[in-house]
């Protein structure tokens, strides 16, 4: 039931992780660099492609569901706000307020197949290459290695839940919302914080950061990564040109026109 | 070889040692067995004996920990990891990649080791534990026997001489308990010093060397196994040195009495396409069973069925008096892992968010006795979270009766436990089902299963 979590077996899984890394790394920029709906709108659309080859399509429902939850949450507090505070109206259209959220679907469609279909150590040669300190690239590569247990852990919680007799329903959501945060989210921070200092245990008794670092796996770039890498530059400087023509500027500030 | 002389431990937090005056020595080539009540100071003892404490704990240590003679506090925590391997409870949590090939050479990896060298070392610990077939299968679609082996062979492969294993049978079966202890002596017989801390005691009774029975923080008794007599075992709420297996002399449910559930031509089978069953016909009257049945054969996949955690392919599952609602309301299931299970602020606070669920909105009563039937009653104003192994699974079971179930199914809730605890929780689920209510117990516990109140139900005969 729980099999191939972490790994299957997808068309993604052939690529490079410096490609991956590359990917993830510019769409993340141009997603930031970006304020316009339009532009973050055709980013969005590529990179949930992307996602998608990865197969893992219920970890995308899954996330896409807590984001519009998000979402809908912040739009309804901005309306409540609008009603008392008028100035506020104007930031509080949808395509206004979708920005933001673009910008983090975005960054995590172009993460998850990272984190969801590498292997680790070339994930951490990669970095060593990179020549970045122990200290940053270390806690990255666990807080990477953390995301199949955090969906491993979501999963199980859920579960519980529904055994409990407490549903994750949008009738529990409306009238009993501080039971559902504290079913919800108390198992997952105590969850958190223990596969959080299991995955530091285990890299302090495995010795990593002793020695200098041997792949057993040669790592090299082919031509599909190299399509892959030219595939992300194109796609955002388009988007880049894109905003460009519909502002007449490069960086426009959300909600100023 | 792994010595302590004279330690005492405290934790940065507590002002008293967890550990005292503690002298012992692990031989190379022998095995040493470590047991005690949850809470007695194992786990702080391997965190000593590893390195964990102080250079990852904190606090303060007093005496002399050597590692092959080396005194542990002129180590670093990453020398010490090169001397000394560690094996827990539950290895997949120390997993740091996602496959078995990967998880073996990760630590290599790091040693400075050439790329020619780990390839052989990885060739020749998956050739000695036998894990050719998993090789490239991921970390988590393999059994708790095979995740110990991947465990042990990740260690084996870095060349350390003392492993440490930190109940290392709490989720294996009997099949791989035995096939663990057999690895363990062979390892023992290369000249490794094996330190294993454990509450199931019996199946080392043929290859233990020595025996050190732990209570609060220090060593009460230490000696051969034969020390552990039943004298022993009941004085310090030990497991039995001696179990027997009685899973075949079990006598079978009578499933001619009225069933609390049963199912008609059950089918089910994942997506990868692996059938688990085919038109499956079994019922469960009342009383305590145990579900019995060989490994992987689908004793936890049908109690997920039963309850609509997974949803059959074909055929039904038919509840007593026609029962048509929520499975979930007219019977409960105790999964394994209960940390996922507990949510609110106290212990007083969960049961009665149980009683709420439940329908029950005036409870305290209810919570009282609920609490006292626990034996958890001076813990209601605790956090759930901070209560000890054996009482957060006393508390999970307590919350999932608090809907009044017919039927009960606990997937290993003795799993990790003590002997005090275990038998407490046996004690509650036979007066469960005295009340004429079904208990479905799905284990590999041996311990648990001798007992002639018991009947077994079969699965895949």
């Amino acid at each position: 039931m729980l099999a191939s979590l972490t790994v299957r077996n997808s068309y993604l899984h052939s690529f490079n992780v410096k490609s991956k890394m590359f990917l993830s790394i510019a769409c993340s920029i141009t997603a930031l660099t970006l304020s316009s709906f339009y532009p973050l709108c055709l980013l969005f659309v590529l990179t949930i492609s992307y996602a998608m080859l990865m197969k893992r399509y219920r970890v995308l429902m899954v996330s896409y569901f807590f984001m519009a939850l998000v979402m809908a949450i912040s739009y309804m507090c901005i309306g409540v706000i609008a009603l008392y505070i008028p100035q506020v109206k104007e930031s509080a259209q949808l395509s206004l307020m979708s920005v933001p959220f673009l910008r983090g679907a975005c960054v995590m469609n172009a993460v998850l197949p990272l984190t969801l279909t590498i292997r680790v150590q070339d994930l951490l040669t990669t970095l060593s290459n990179m020549h970045l300190p122990f200290i940053i690239y270390l806690p990255g590569a666990v807080m990477i290695r953390f995301v199949p247990a955090f969906i491993k852990d979501i999963k199980q919680i859920f579960e519980a839940m529904k055994i409990r007799g407490f549903e994750f329903t949008l009738k529990n959501i409306l009238f009993h919302p501080v039971l559902l945060i504290r079913m919800s989210f108390s198992p997952l921070v105590f969850m958190s914080l223990r596969s959080s200092e299991d995955l530091g245990i285990a890299c302090e008794l495995k010795g990593i950061g002793n020695n200098s670092q041997v792949n057993m796996k040669k790592q090299s770039l082919h031509t599909k990564d190299y399509a892959l890498m030219s595939i992300a530059l194109i796609v955002c400087i388009v988007c880049i040109c894109m905003q460009y023509k519909l502002t007449g500027t490069l960086i426009k500030m959300a909600g100023h026109p | 070889m792994i010595e302590l002389k004279n330690v005492s431990y405290t934790y940065a937090s507590e002002k008293d040692p967890c550990l005292k005056d503690i002298s012992i020595r692990a031989e190379n080539g022998k095995i040493t067995l470590c047991t005690g009540v949850s809470g007695c100071g194992k786990s702080t003892l391997i965190r000593l004996m590893n390195g964990l404490a102080p250079h990852y704990f904190g606090g303060k240590v007093e005496g002399d920990v050597l590692i092959d003679g080396v005194n542990a506090s002129m180590m670093s925590l990453n020398e010490h990891s090169t001397s000394v391997g560690s094996l827990f409870q539950e290895p997949e949590r120390q997993f740091f990649a996602l496959n078995v090939e990967d998880e073996i050479a990760f630590a290599l990896e790091w040693q400075g080791i050439k790329r020619d060298e780990i390839k052989k070392r990885v060739n020749r610990v998956i050739s000695l534990f036998n894990l050719g077939d998993v090789r490239n299968n991921p970390i988590d679609a393999l059994s708790e026997g095979q995740k110990q082996k991947v465990g042990l062979a990740s260690i084996v492969a870095l060349g350390v001489k003392n492993i440490i294993l930190d109940e290392p049978t709490a989720n294996l079966d009997v099949e791989s308990t035995s096939e663990l202890a057999s690895i363990l002596n062979d390892l023992k017989e290369q000249g490794y010093c094996i330190f294993i801390v454990d509450h199931r005691l019996y199946y080392l009774s043929e290859y233990a060397d020595s025996v050190i029975v732990m209570s609060n923080g220090s060593v009460c008794k230490e000696g051969g196994f034969e020390i552990l007599t039943d004298e022993i075992v009941k004085d310090f709420g030990l497991r039995k040195a001696s179990v027997p297996d009685r899973r075949d002399q079990l006598k079978r449910a009578d499933r001619s009495k009225d069933s609390v559930v049963r199912t008609e031509d059950l089918t089910f089978y994942y997506q990868e396409g692996k059938s688990i069953f085919d038109n499956l016909n079994i019922s469960f009257p009342k009383g305590i069973h145990v579900l019995l049945g060989k490994n992987g054969v689908g004793k936890t996949t049908l109690c997920r069925l039963i309850f609509g955690l997974e949803k059959q392919k074909g055929g039904r599952v038919v509840f007593d008096e026609s029962y048509t609602g929520n499975p979930l309301a007219f019977g409960s299931i105790v999964l394994q892992n209960t940390d996922y299970q507990l949510n609110m602020r106290t212990v007083y606070d969960e049961l009665e968010s149980c009683f709420y669920l439940a329908g029950i909105k005036d409870s305290k009563d209810k919570v009282d006795n609920m609490l006292k039937k626990l034996d958890l009653s001076l813990y209601a104003n605790r956090h759930p979270q901070s209560l000890s192994g054996g009482q957060k699974q006393r508390l999970v079971i307590g919350m999932a009766m608090c809907k009044n179930p017919k039927i009960i199914i606990l997937d290993e809730p003795t799993s990790g436990l003590d002997g005090r605890n275990m038998r407490i929780i046996k004690d509650m689920l036979k007066d469960y089902a005295q009340q004429g209510n079904c208990v479905v117990i799905i284990t590999h516990d041996l311990e648990l299963v001798d007992d002639d109140s018991f009947d077994a139900i079969e699965i895949g005969q």
